[in-house]
């Protein structure tokens, strides 16, 4: 009986053993996974930084001119004039919603 | 066997642990035939249970403790620095313009360096060959004297697999964080430009560090629609009326937000660093609008009929002779400009309309050089004032506040004012005389007017008078349709070498639109401007560039702005005898 119980012991010891060394394995694959998506989730951040400058580049208003003066027998397009902009008297308006 | 039976010594010395095998054979044999054997068996049982007791218990807590380490690791001491140092923010805040419209960001480069060569002249080969702006004298002193040398800055990235195929083993590469002015020379003058090491060094970026604000973004209240569209019409200006340089601004009269700001010749900030040396670029970062100070001619004559108006030394319909000799000097008399003078006797409106000389001096002379002074310095246009950003210029004052200075200074000469000042005065004259302080910070709350130093009837008799400048007189070519104008010219002699004569001239227009509720004022000066007979501009006087330059300007930008297009509101006159009673009766009070 004693003996068995010993067998046992041990037996449960050299699992716990196995168990042990599987699941630190499995932790350190997921942190490092983990480092991983942060590194990429910061070159991405970068990268969106350089995305957006180029966007803002690309429409920043000096080029939108020199574009809109290239382009204007087929687009037709000029900065917008004064009379025509009709201002909305907003609190008839409302009102009109409201009923 | 035998050994042992014979020397009972050794048997009673056997302790636990030392050989169990023998022990256990031995221990078998004594219980079937020796009776005395029994305790001592029994005792060394107990002590092998105590034995395996104790390595069960130890192993255990061993086994327990790094199972529980396992499945619970808690902090993982050789990871976290990866993950910090490779998620820090930007260093510094990125800007934006009143529209959310980003100005300034900061991006990652890299920078490539070298650390002891193996051998120098041929590294230095191997180098140029990938970076040939390197100079080969230099680099090579460098790599054979220095253990470490910096190559590039802000390397791209095909520069930078160059260099890897490059075959030097040495390279080192660091990433470093670059300042990047995405609108390059659009308002460089307000969002400054910043050294290697990301240290502000003039404008909004002077400002960040110390500012409190740090690591949260900042946004500016200038619009970058209207400040290029300033800046385009303004350089375009330049070129037409060969002018040295010029500047505008255009600030919100109500609450002083500062719209567009612009100075120019300009300077892109992105590779401002480089060219530094360059005098002529270095002289670009100056900031007329916000450094200088100028005699802007005319356009103070709205200080002072507003100063006349203000005290009730005069009403609008007071006549004045225009013919009249003002003695400046011994012999001689104050000339209006151009000697343009009218036979009969004005009103005080045509006295601003004609812009004349002799009609200023004459509401100088009522005021007094005291009240003059006093009401200069409670607009605002004779202290130093305070900005976000810290390159702030001061005015330059006479030395003798004398009666000479004072019939100058009321049309515009011998008084140095800081352009921003300036169009911060007038608008506190136009937006119904309430004092404003100009801010480049956006605010999104309501409008907060400051304290009243100006009577509402004193600025609406100003509207009325600045309006018929820009209908009938020297302003008519700013006039534009459905915005009512309100504005004032003004033409001044730039002083050089002592004298008044022969050195060009100085151009501005102040104005303010919408006329019957002003919003935004704007200012445009141009220095020395020439006539261009080619292209139609017959004159140097600020009726022929900086009064057009101004319309174009409030043309383009006022849809932007939001203002209401009216073409059939008209400014009406104040009704005078109105104020005058009113006057009359608060003083009998």
């Amino acid at each position: 009986m004693f003996r068995l119980f010993i067998y046992s012991l041990f037996f449960t010891f050299i699992s716990l053993i196995v168990l042990n060394q599987i699941i630190s394995h499995e932790i350190k694959d997921k942190v490092r996974e983990l480092n991983n998506l942060n590194i990429s989730i910061n070159k991405e951040k970068d990268r969106e930084i350089i995305l957006k400058t180029d966007w803002i580049v690309r429409t920043s208003p000096e080029r939108l001119q020199k574009l809109s003066e290239q382009y204007y027998p087929q687009l037709m397009l000029s900065p917008s004039k004064g009379e025509n902009i009709e201002f909305i008297n907003q609190e008839i308006e409302i009102s009109k919603w409201e009923d | 066997m035998g050994r042992l039976k014979k020397n009972k010594y050794i048997n009673t010395r056997i302790t636990a642990g030392s050989d169990l095998g023998f022990l256990f054979k031995e221990a078998e044999k004594n219980s079937n035939n020796n009776q005395k054997g029994l305790d001592k068996k029994f005792v060394s049982k107990e002590r092998i249970h105590l034995a395996k007791f104790l390595f069960i218990l130890i192993f255990s807590i061993f086994i327990l403790r790094s199972t529980s380490l396992a499945i619970f690791p808690g902090e993982i001491r050789s990871q976290p620095n990866k993950i910090i140092s490779s998620s820090i923010k930007t260093p510094l805040p990125e800007i934006y313009d009143r529209n959310n419209n980003l100005l300034v960001t900061t991006i990652k480069t890299k920078r490539a360096s070298i650390r002891n060569p193996v051998n120098p002249i041929e590294t230095a080969r191997m180098i140029r060959a990938v970076i040939p702006d390197l100079d080969k004298d230099l680099l090579i002193d460098k790599l054979e004297n220095k253990k470490y040398v910096e190559l590039a800055d802000n390397i791209n990235d095909i520069q930078y697999y160059d260099i890897l195929n490059s075959g030097v083993a040495e390279v080192e590469f660091h990433p470093v964080w670059r300042r990047i002015y995405i609108n390059k020379q659009l308002a460089s003058h307000i969002i400054g430009y910043s050294g290697r090491d990301l240290i502000g060094l003039s404008g909004i970026e002077k400002t960040i560090p110390r500012s409190k604000i740090l690591h949260e973004d900042i946004r500016l209240s200038i619009d970058i629609s209207v400040q290029f569209h300033l800046e385009d019409q303004i350089k375009k200006g330049i070129e037409l009326y060969n002018a040295e340089s010029a500047f505008g601004i255009i600030i919100n009269a109500n609450n002083g937000q500062i719209i567009a700001s612009a100075s120019l010749p300009t300077f892109d900030p992105n590779i401002l660093g480089k060219n530094y040396k360059n005098n002529k670029v270095k002289s670009t970062t100056f900031n007329q609008v916000i450094q200088g100070s100028y005699e802007l001619g005319s356009v103070m004559k709205i200080m002072t009929l507003a100063m006349g108006l203000e005290n009730s030394k005069i009403y609008l319909d007071d006549k004045f002779d225009d013919n009249i000799c003002i003695k400046i000097a011994a012999n001689r008399c104050l000339n209006n400009y151009r000697n343009q003078s009218s036979q009969d006797l004005i009103n005080s409106v045509d006295c601003l309309v004609r812009s004349s000389n002799r009609c200023m001096a004459q509401i100088a002379q009522k005021v007094g050089r005291e009240k003059q002074k006093y009401f200069l310095q409670k607009i605002g246009l004779l202290d130093e004032y305070l900005l976000e950003i810290h390159e702030t210029g001061s005015p330059i004052l006479p030395e003798r506040w004398t009666d000479n200075s004072m019939i100058t200074i009321s049309f515009g000469q011998g008084l140095s004012v800081v352009p921003l000042s300036f169009a911060s005065s007038v608008a506190t004259i136009v937006n119904g005389g309430y004092k404003i302080q100009p801010t480049l910070n956006f605010y999104n709350t309501e409008i907060k007017k400051g304290i009243k130093i100006i009577s509402k009837e004193t600025s609406e008799n100003l509207i009325y008078a600045m309006r018929q400048v820009v209908k009938n007189g020297s302003g008519k070519k700013a006039d534009i349709q459905g915005y009512a104008v309100i504005g004032k010219t003004g033409t001044a002699d730039i002083p050089c070498n002592g004298n008044y004569t022969g050195c060009g001239n100085r151009t501005s227009f102040v104005g303010a639109f919408p006329g019957w509720d002003p919003k935004y004022v704007i200012l445009i000066s141009y220095e020395k401007p020439k006539s261009n007979l080619e292209e139609g501009i017959q004159g140097d006087s600020s009726f022929h560039n900086a009064g057009p330059t101004a319309g174009k300007i409030i043309s383009l930008i006022a849809p932007i702005l939001n203002i209401e297009y009216d073409k059939n509101r008209k400014i009406k006159k104040p009704r005078i005898d109105d104020i005058k009673n009113k006057i009359i009766e608060e003083k009998s009070l």
